[in-house]
């Protein structure tokens, strides 16, 4: 017992050893490309960029956009240009520092947080891409709740309050940042359920595990002149309109701009802020070094591999994006798990039950549909189903939905190898039970069952192991797993490294130690039957 | 054993009218009419693709009979509306294989249908089992899982697994010919005993010298059709059928 625990131990060490020495390497290689290229006088006139230099440089050109913003639909009428979405901005702002792609395309505010992040690297460009309005999204079926947030709007607008929050994230002078805060008034009554996507700086972020930022704060404005508490839901940002139009959510307020496209879909209320679409771009190689030459050694320090691991994680406590996202992880695989098998185990037994005695033919018929259905789309398909569709106008917990979700794709996979694994039973088991008159279900459990679990642990094992992983996509539906967690905390430490490797990291542990468990049943069923 | 141990054709247990059994195309059992009677032990012979162990597996139903009618007991089993877990209950069958139940110990192996079924409780049932496992001369085997037995050891209990269920007829699919030859005897010992105690018993199978010695009826079976049927002497020494005798040209030499 103890050597395997040994084993185990020693296994996860060696993993652990080759990631530090990858991790090393990087870091190592980050602190060669950065430099140590602080704002010098010189910084204040934009630097000179490579590749693309101003708005009508564009053509041709592999632009960076975050899928559903307007950046990426107005970067589609870029004559010739390869346009790549991504998920988050934070994203395209790590493809753009990886010379994947040649610029990015996002909001003015956005934009300056992410190249404060980067000074060294990446700039704005002066000449902006676009200019737009801000303004929330509610579902066409309510004008009434549209009609009552204009006034809202308007009504804030004219008390002076959405300058003071507005002015307070994007202040004039730095010493004006966060001198005010909207707190919410009412904290009693109706809901009023606000869709976002917490990934856009300075208009909704994670700060200490809260979501906050202008949109947040103009939110809960919104719902004291609404009499409601505003309660606020994190979810991809393409997935908002959705979540409006489906009832999941009373109002989208996500930095949404006033596109034709989207008014189609949806009602705009009144804009409550105006902004620029920008273009990030690389700093030329040239540049840096030349700004690095005037800059004496010690202006500004480069962050030691330690200090990373603090702004990742013990920094506002953002360890616990990851043990929150963990928790919810388990929960979700686990109870999957748990229908998974019971009812696979139930699908296979239809279908054996169909194709030994040939009875039960109807639900042999809704077995074989299921698992078609099932195993022939993609589970990300089947959740956002789940989601905005079969609980669209239900206020249903998301690991719920999660684990209803996993756990009924999981069923369809289960059932195939409980099939096989009962197929490979001889035959003789089932007639031996038949001869001694004995029903069909009784020899299924007592006989059967036994012996076919036996048989198909190690393929079980590699369902679960595959569930565990597959969880990774909750996020998609606004659930904080460990993957969202980390994604979270690049969000707002603009760092993909250390919260990509920690997650999986967590991911490998929780595999090696299913697996472990897995082979330990086995060898234990083994053991009875000698 | 000899033919006068024959029962007096009393009370008639199985009476098969016109069985024939075909898969798709392939007829393997032709208008088979026979009466088994309680107490007889008849051996069913046969070269081998000739339908004998179709014709054993009809009796209990393991396959459906597509023609004909077979009377158990005084029921027509072939009947729809007929439950045949309860004809299988009163029916012990013991396989080629064996089919033990791999996962139960051998004491499980017998106290399960008894146990399931409700015939018994569970302390009943054991006190069965370690009786019948005393008959075949395997209780100090009782806890031990099937691959751990030998294959006479596992027909042995596999028969004692059937008489459990305190069947009304015992059929027997070929029960040593998968045992090495060391082995036969120990099962051909049971059988022989069940046969003194009275026991109805259908046996498809090669061993000649139990056709002869134990059974008291021995019945041919080619091409699907019943070609003798009588006392071992008289099937043995003064076959009538032509197949018979190359049949027993071939197996006797």
């Amino acid at each position: 017992m103890k050597k395997r625990y040994n084993r185990l131990i020693a296994v996860m060490l060696a993993v652990f050893a080759i990631f530090c020495t990858f991790s090393v390497c990087v870091y190592a290689e980050n602190t060669d490309t950065s430099g140590s290229a602080a704002e010098s006088p010189a910084a204040a006139s934009v630097p000179e960029t490579e590749g693309v230099k101003s708005a009508d440089d564009l053509t041709g050109k592999k632009i960076g956009v975050q899928l559903g913003t307007t950046g990426a639909i107005l970067a589609e009428d870029v004559k010739d240009a390869d346009v790549q979405k991504f998920n988050k901005g934070a994203d395209a702002i790590m493809a753009l520092n990886q010379k994947k792609i040649d610029c990015v395309i996002i909001d003015e505010q956005t934009a300056k947080a992410f190249v404060s992040a980067n000074k060294n690297t990446l700039a704005i460009l002066p000449d902006s891409f676009a200019d737009e309005d801000y303004a929330a999204v509610i579902s066409k079926d309510r004008s009434d709740l549209l009609k009552q947030v204009n006034t809202a709007i308007d009504e804030i607008k004219s008390s002076g309050t959405l300058n003071k929050i507005v002015s307070s994230y994007i202040p004039e002078k730095e010493s004006d940042r966060g001198n005010y805060h909207y707190t919410q008034v009412v904290s009693q009554g109706e809901k009023l359920i606000m869709a976002t996507n917490a990934q856009f700086p300075p208009y909704e972020y994670y700060e200490g595990g809260e979501i906050t930022g202008i949109d947040v704060e103009i939110g809960r404005a919104i719902a004291d002149k609404l009499g409601r508490v505003l309660v606020i839901e994190d979810m991809e940002f393409d997935s908002i309109i959705g979540a409006v139009k489906s009832g999941k959510a009373d109002i989208g307020i996500a930095g949404f701009t006033v596109t034709e496209d989207r008014a189609k879909q949806i009602s705009f209320s009144n804009s409550y802020a105006n902004s620029k679409q920008v273009i990030i771009a690389r700093i030329k190689a040239s540049a840096v070094s030349a700004a690095e030459s005037t800059v004496s050694s010690d202006e500004e320090e480069v962050p030691t591999f330690i200090d990373r691991l603090y702004t990742n994680f013990v920094k506002d406590d953002r360890w616990k994006y990851l043990t929150t996202g963990l928790w919810n992880t388990l929960q979700i695989t686990f109870f999957a798990m748990v229908i998974g098998v019971f009812l696979g185990f139930l699908l296979a037994i239809i279908r054996v039950a169909h194709d030994k005695n040939g009875r039960v033919p109807v639900l042999n018929v809704i077995a074989k549909l299921y698992i078609t259905v099932i195993r022939g789309t993609p589970a990300m398909v089947q959740l956002l189903i789940i989601y905005y569709v079969i609980f669209a106008s239900v206020d249903i917990n998301k690991v719920l939905v999660a684990i209803i979700a996993f756990g009924l794709n999981s069923a369809a996979y289960v059932s195939e190898v409980v099939r096989s694994g009962i197929m490979s039973i001889d035959n003789g088991q089932f007639e031996a039970g038949k001869s001694l008159g004995l029903k069909f279900s009784t020899t299924m459990i007592h006989v059967i069952l036994p012996q076919a679990f036996k048989n198909i642990l190690p393929a079980l094992g590699n369902e679960f192991i595959s569930l565990l992983k597959e969880t990774s996509i909750s996020g998609y539906i606004g659930l904080m797993d460990l993957t969202r967690g980390g994604d979270i905390i690049r969000s707002v430490t603009y760092e993909a490294f250390i919260p990509l490797i920690a997650v999986a990291l967590v991911y490998l542990f929780l595999v090696v130690l299913l697996s472990a468990g897995v082979s330990r049943l086995e060898r234990r069923l083994k053991k009875n039957e000698r | 054993m000899n033919a006068d141990n024959k029962k007096e054709s009393g009370e008639v247990l199985i009476k098969v009218e016109n069985l024939c059994k075909s898969f798709g195309d392939n007829v393997v059992l032709n208008d088979i009419s026979i009466d088994i009677h309680k107490g007889e032990v008849i051996s069913v012979i046969g070269p081998s693709g000739c339908g004998k162990s179709t014709f054993i597996r009809s009796l209990n139903l393991l396959e459906t009979p597509t023609g004909g009618r077979i009377i158990f007991d005084g029921e027509d089993i072939t009947d729809r509306g007929c439950d045949r877990r309860l004809v299988r209950e009163k029916m012990g069958m013991v396989f080629q294989q064996f089919n033990l139940f791999d996962n139960l110990t051998v004491k499980k192996n017998i106290m399960l249908a008894p146990v399931k079924l409700k015939l018994m409780n569970k302390s009943e049932a054991e006190e069965t089992a370690m009786k019948l496992l005393k008959n075949v001369g395997l209780e100090d085997k009782a806890n031990m899982y099937p691959s751990q037995l030998s294959g006479g050891q596992k027909q042995r209990v596999a028969i004692a697994r059937s008489l459990a269920m305190n069947p009304k007829v015992m059929l027997f699919d070929e029960p040593t010919s998968a045992l090495d030859p060391e082995m036969v005897n120990e099962v051909l010992n049971i059988m022989n005993d069940l046969a003194k105690k009275g026991m109805t018993m259908v046996v498809v199978t090669h061993e000649m010298g139990f056709a002869k010695g134990v059974s008291n009826r021995v019945i041919f079976i080619d091409g699907g059709k019943i070609k003798e049927d009588g006392i071992p002497e008289e099937v043995f020494s003064n076959p009538n059928d032509t197949r018979l005798r190359d049949f027993l040209k071939s197996v006797l030499k």
